[in-house]
């Protein structure tokens, strides 16, 4: 098999741009991770044994690149030292005095006809694009990475009880987000 | 017994990284027995889940967003340089 990397760009470089860019948010980090993948992959490529397909192996690769590139950061400016306010609510503004919803969640469709709709995906995709980033990424690397809780404590070097506040908060800006784009009444 | 709807939330989001306690899960289920609005909450939470977890399988689904033309050549340039590097 002749292995021409630049081809992997050709054939695989929108898909890893979208991948990166879904889980970074931010343009130049997914180049940069993209640029260090393929890199790594030349240097490799003698033990790619060809088992699994060609766009899995670079994925794989690229899901390193990219953790490495999220943790380097938090470690620079942990996520601990991020100013509130940013954008997300917070109980005092979700709850009143009794603990009851100020602002009742709304009515949505069933899940499943959620995933099929594309006004669902669109709603998402703006409401990811508007959470603060390193929040985002933090949410992401536990909802579209599936790492566990434990896992992400590691990598960013984050207590557990900041990792749950954290994804607490995200989970209910996106919540609140989608519900001000999607609810009935 | 009986928790606030504040709790709820919390809970709920808690029992999507961990196992909750069988306490913790009945009061949910109670608490959800007698709230329209938690009830749609917790509806509202299954459903972002489900659709992260989709968008992990299809990280580029309904995105646009191509590679920069500009970004391409560079990382191009980068990969010849590599290759004659490693030919030496």
């Amino acid at each position: 098999m002749t292995l021409t990397p630049e081809s992997w760009l050709d054939e695989h470089g929108t898909y890893l741009y979208r991948y990166a860019l879904t889980l970074t948010r931010d343009e130049s980090m997914a180049e940069d991770a993209i640029q260090e993948c393929l890199l790594a992959a030349l240097e490799h490529q003698a033990s790619y044994q060809g088992k699994a397909a060609e766009r899995t192996w670079l994925t794989g690769i690229l899901r390193h690149k990219l953790l490495d590139a999220i943790r380097r950061e938090h470690r620079e400016i942990p996520v601990e030292t991020l100013n509130l306010p940013d954008g997300l609510p917070d109980d005092a503004s979700l709850f009143d005095h009794t603990e009851h919803w100020i602002d009742q969640p709304r009515r949505w469709g069933k899940p499943e006809a959620m995933l099929e709709s594309t006004l669902f995906w669109q709603a998402l995709h703006y409401c990811l694009e508007h959470m603060p980033k390193r929040l985002a990424r933090l949410f992401l690397l536990r909802e579209m990475e599936e790492m566990d809780t434990q896992q992400i404590c590691q990598e960013l070097q984050i207590s557990p009880t900041n990792v749950w506040t954290q994804l607490y908060r995200s989970r209910m800006g996106l919540r609140q987000c989608l519900d001000r784009k999607l609810g009935g009444p | 017994m009986m928790i606030s709807c504040k709790d709820v939330a919390h809970l709920v989001s808690a029992s999507q990284d961990e196992d909750l306690s069988v306490t913790n899960k009945l009061q949910i289920r109670l608490h959800l027995l007698i709230c329209r609005g938690c009830r749609r909450f917790d509806r509202q939470m299954h459903t972002l889940r489900l659709a992260m977890r989709q968008l992990g399988r299809e990280p580029g689904r309904n995105s646009t967003a191509e590679l920069p033309d500009e970004v391409r050549e560079r990382i191009r340039q980068h990969l010849r340089a590599a290759r004659r590097s490693s030919n030496k």
